[in-house]
C-alpha cells in the first residue's frame, strides 16, 4: 500500500499550434511554452513554489534548444524558487504521461510532497528525430528488432484487423467533429492556458491542427503516407517478422494519424497533506500506473497490455472505466484497442484526439490526463484512464478517480 | 630473400616489388604476414629513408585475401586474430613517418585495396586490368583488414557504403573520381614518376586519423542527413537480400565506427568479420569459390 495518496491538484495545457514554420506557436521558443505552463500551475493554486520537490517534463527530442534537461531551465525561467530543481524524461511519446506516474510514485512513496510533472515540444522548431539514436539509427539494433518506421507498424495493424481505408478515414472524420463540437462547447477551457508573447500579447487561445469539415471522400484523396517507405525496403523487413501476410495495406496518411504541433503541459501532483498545507482543491487521485511494452515491430500494440496492467494493479475491470483517453498516434491504434479490450467508441477520446488536435510529443500525456479529468468533472463520472503507444513497443497507462 | 624484391635509390627512395614466388598473383597468405614483417624491420632500420613505393612484378598488384585459409576460419577468436594481425602490420606502414605509395599497375581487389589504402598516396595505372573493389560481400565477409574503416574515414559514409556493401569494381579514372587514389597515369614510367612525385610532395605523412582533430569527410551518422542514409540502406538490404549476414555486417561496421576513433573503429570492424568468418553463409560461397 502507498504510504499517502497521489492526488492531482490540476492539470494545465497550451493550445496545440501548427508544428511548421507557419504555426502560430512556431515563434515561441520552448523553454517559453513550458515556462508559461509551469506558472499557470503555480498561479492558479497559488503554490509557494518553494514547496515544490521537483519539476518533470517530457520531451522526445531533447537537443538544441529543447536539450540539456530543459526542465529545469523552465522551472527558472517561470521564476520559481531556486531550491526547486527539474528532470527532462524521454519515454518517447508516453513522456507526458511518464512524469506524471513518476511523480504519482514520488508522492505515494511519501518521500516527496508536491511535484509538477508535464512536457513540452516544439516540433516546429526542433524535429522529430532530431536526436537520432539507437533504436532508428543503429543498423545492427535496428536488424535484430526488425525496426520499421511506426507508419508501417500502423498500416500492418491495419492489414491484420482487416481495417479498410474508408474504417481509417471514418474514425480520423469522427475526431475531428469531436474535437469541434468539444472546442464549440467550451469543452477544453477549464485547461488552456493561452500562449503569450514576449510583450504579453496572446498569439494562440485556440488548437489551430483541427480539420473541422475533413469528410472521408474528402480524405479519399490523400496518398497512403508509407507506402513509399514499405516499397524502399520496410514491407520486406516487417514481413520477414509476420510472414503469414503477402502484403501490408497502407491505409494511413497525414489525414488519420497525428498532427505534428507544437505545445506544453503541466500537472500539479501532491499529498493529502499538502493539499491542507496550500489549500488545495484535490479533483483526483491516482488509483495505479503501469508500463509495459509489447512487439517491436509493430510498435504500437502497448495501450491494451499497458491498460490490463493498471487495471490489475488498481483491482479493477475494464467496465469500471468510465471514460479512456488513447492516444491517436495513428487511426489503428485506438482501432485496436478498443477492439482488443471490447471498449465502446462512446468512452473513448469524447472530445477527439491527436488526429485531430495533434500529437506534440513530449506533453501529449499530461494533455491527455487533463482533457479525461475535465470531461469526467463535467459528466459527472467517476474514473478514467489514458494511455498511449510508445516508441519501442512500449505502452503506458494511468488510471484517475475522481475525489 | 622470398616474395618481394628491395631496391634503394640514390634519393632514399626504397622501391619495394612484391612477388610471390611461384604464383601468378601476390596473396595475403599465411607467408604475407613473415613478409611483410621484413619489409617493414628494413624500412624501419634505414637511416636517410626519403619515402617507399610499393609496387607489384605481377599483371596485378595485389589479389587480395586466401580464400583457402579464410575458408579454415573455426571459431571467432581465431578469425579475429588473423584480422588484427594483418591489420598491425598495415598500421605499421601507415606510421612508418615516411610517405608510403602504392603503385597500382593491375588489379588491387580485397586485401590488395586495403594494402594500397593503408598507403600515403596510391597511383593508378589506367588500362583494362586495373579494377579495384572490395569483392568479400560477395564472399559473405567483409573487408577486415581495415577496408570498412580506411574508406568511410577517406570518402565518408555515403559514398563507401555502396562500394563496400556491393563489392562494385572500378577502373582508374573513376577510383580517382572518387578519391580512392591520388593520380591516373598512362604509362608505367609515369606512375613511378608520380609516386616519386607524391614522395617529395609529402616528406612526413600523417594520415587524418592520426592528426588531432579527425573531422570525418560527410559528418558521422546516427543523428542528421546521414542517419536517413544508414535508415535507407538498411531498408534496401533488407529488400535485397533479407538478412543475409554480410551486408548487414559491413553497414554496421562501417557505421559504428564512424563514432569510435581508427584503432577502435578498426577492432569494431574485426569483430564483425570474425562474426560473419564463421557463418554458414560465409563457409558455402567460399567453398563454391574454391570449387570453381
Amino acid at each position: 500500500m502507498p504510504a499517502t495518496e497521489a492526488l492531482i491538484f490540476d492539470a494545465v495545457r497550451t493550445p496545440r499550434g501548427k508544428g511548421r514554420s507557419d504555426g502560430s506557436l512556431n515563434e515561441i521558443k520552448p523553454v517559453d511554452l513550458a515556462a508559461q505552463v509551469l506558472e499557470a500551475v503555480r498561479d492558479r493554486n497559488g503554490v509557494d513554489t518553494a514547496l515544490v520537490d521537483d519539476v518533470l517534463l517530457g520531451c522526445v527530442s531533447p537537443v538544441g534548444e529543447q536539450g540539456g534537461d530543459i526542465a529545469v531551465a523552465a522551472a527558472a525561467r517561470a521564476n520559481f524558487d531556486q531550491t526547486v530543481g527539474g528532470a527532462q524524461l524521454n519515454r518517447f511519446c508516453g513522456s507526458g504521461l511518464e512524469t506524471v506516474n513518476l511523480a504519482a510514485q514520488k508522492v505515494a512513496s511519501g518521500w516527496e510532497d508536491l511535484v509538477v510533472a508535464g512536457g513540452v515540444e516544439s516540433m516546429s522548431r526542433v524535429s522529430i528525430l532530431a536526436d537520432g539514436g539507437a533504436w532508428i539509427g543503429d543498423p545492427d539494433t535496428m536488424l535484430r528488432n526488425n525496426f520499421v518506421p511506426q507508419g508501417i507498424g500502423a498500416d500492418m495493424i491495419a492489414t491484420i484487423d482487416g481495417y479498410t481505408r474508408e474504417d481509417v478515414d471514418a474514425y480520423a472524420v469522427e475526431s475531428q467533429r469531436r474535437a469541434a463540437s468539444a472546442w464549440a462547447a467550451n469543452s477544453f477551457s477549464n485547461s488552456i492556458v493561452p500562449v503569450k508573447d514576449e510583450i504579453g500579447r496572446v498569439v494562440l487561445d485556440r488548437d489551430e491542427h483541427m480539420r473541422p469539415d475533413a469528410t472521408v471522400e474528402g480524405l479519399s484523396g490523400l496518398k497512403p503516407a508509407f507506402a513509399g517507405l514499405g516499397d524502399m525496403g520496410f514491407d520486406a523487413v516487417m514481413l520477414d517478422k509476420y510472414s503469414d501476410y503477402e502484403s501490408i495495406n497502407h491505409v494511413h496518411h497525414a489525414g488519420n494519424s497525428s498532427g505534428i504541433v507544437d505545445g506544453a503541459a503541466a500537472v500539479l501532483v501532491g499529498s493529502e497533506e499538502m493539499a491542507k498545507r496550500i489549500d488545495a482543491d484535490p479533483r483526483a487521485r491516482v488509483l495505479a500506473t503501469a508500463v509495459t511494452s509489447s512487439e517491436p515491430t509493430i510498435m504500437l500494440t502497448g495501450p491494451a497490455p499497458a491498460t490490463r496492467k493498471a487495471l490489475d494493479k488498481a483491482g479493477l475491470t475494464i467496465d469500471d472505466i468510465d471514460l479512456f483517453e488513447v492516444n491517436e498516434a495513428f487511426a489503428s491504434v485506438p482501432m485496436r484497442f478498443m477492439k482488443e479490450l471490447g471498449v465502446p467508441h462512446e468512452k473513448v477520446n469524447v472530445n477527439g484526439g491527436a488526429i485531430a488536435m495533434g500529437h506534440p510529443l513530449g506533453a501529449t500525456g499530461a494533455m491527455l490526463l487533463g482533457t479525461l479529468l475535465d470531461e469526467l468533472e463535467r459528466q459527472d463520472l467517476k474514473r478514467g484512464l489514458v494511455t498511449l503507444c510508445i516508441g519501442g513497443g512500449m505502452g503506458i497507462a494511468t488510471i484517475v478517480e475522481r475525489v | 630473400m622470398s616474395g618481394y624484391t628491395y631496391d634503394k635509390d640514390a634519393d632514399g627512395v626504397v622501391t619495394v616489388t612484391l612477388d610471390k614466388p611461384d604464383k601468378p598473383v601476390n596473396l595475403m597468405d599465411a607467408q604475407f604476414g613473415t613478409t611483410m614483417d621484413e619489409i617493414l624491420g628494413r624500412l624501419q632500420a634505414e637511416e636517410d629513408l626519403s619515402g617507399v613505393i610499393l609496387a607489384s612484378a605481377k599483371s596485378t598488384f595485389f589479389a587480395g585475401g586466401d580464400i583457402a585459409l579464410l575458408n579454415t576460419l573455426e571459431d571467432m577468436p581465431a578469425a579475429y586474430e588473423l584480422s588484427e594481425e594483418l591489420k598491425k602490420r598495415l598500421r605499421s606502414l601507415e606510421q612508418l613517418g615516411k610517405p608510403v605509395v602504392a603503385a597500382i599497375n593491375g588489379a588491387a581487389l580485397g586485401g590488395g585495396l586495403e594494402l594500397a589504402l593503408a598507403c600515403h598516396g596510391r597511383i593508378a595505372l589506367r588500362g583494362e586490368k586495373t579494377k579495384l573493389g572490395f569483392p568479400e560481400v560477395g564472399l559473405g565477409l567483409l573487408p577486415g583488414a581495415g577496408g570498412v574503416v580506411r574508406l568511410v574515414r577517406m570518402v565518408g559514409l555515403k559514398k563507401a557504403l555502396p562500394y563496400l556493401m556491393q563489392g562494385t569494381r572500378i577502373d582508374a579514372d573513376t577510383a580517382l573520381k572518387e578519391g580512392w587514389v591520388d593520380a591516373a597515369v598512362d604509362t608505367p614510367d609515369e606512375m613511378f614518376a608520380a609516386a616519386r612525385q607524391f614522395i617529395a610532395d609529402h616528406p612526413e605523412p600523417v594520415k587524418p586519423w592520426d592528426q588531432k582533430r579527425e573531422s570525418l569527410p560527410g559528418g558521422k551518422p546516427y543523428i542528421g542527413p546521414l542517419a536517413d542514409v544508414v535508415l535507407g540502406t538498411f531498408a534496401q538490404t533488407f529488400k535485397a537480400v533479407g538478412r543475409e549476414p554480410a551486408p548487414h555486417a559491413i553497414l554496421a561496421a562501417a557505421t559504428e565506427g564512424a563514432m569510435a576513433g581508427f584503432d577502435a573503429a578498426s577492432r569494431i570492424e574485426s569483430r564483425y568479420f570474425a562474426k560473419l568468418a564463421v557463418t554458414d553463409e560465409a563457409k558455402q560461397k567460399l567453398s563454391a569459390f574454391l570449387a570453381a
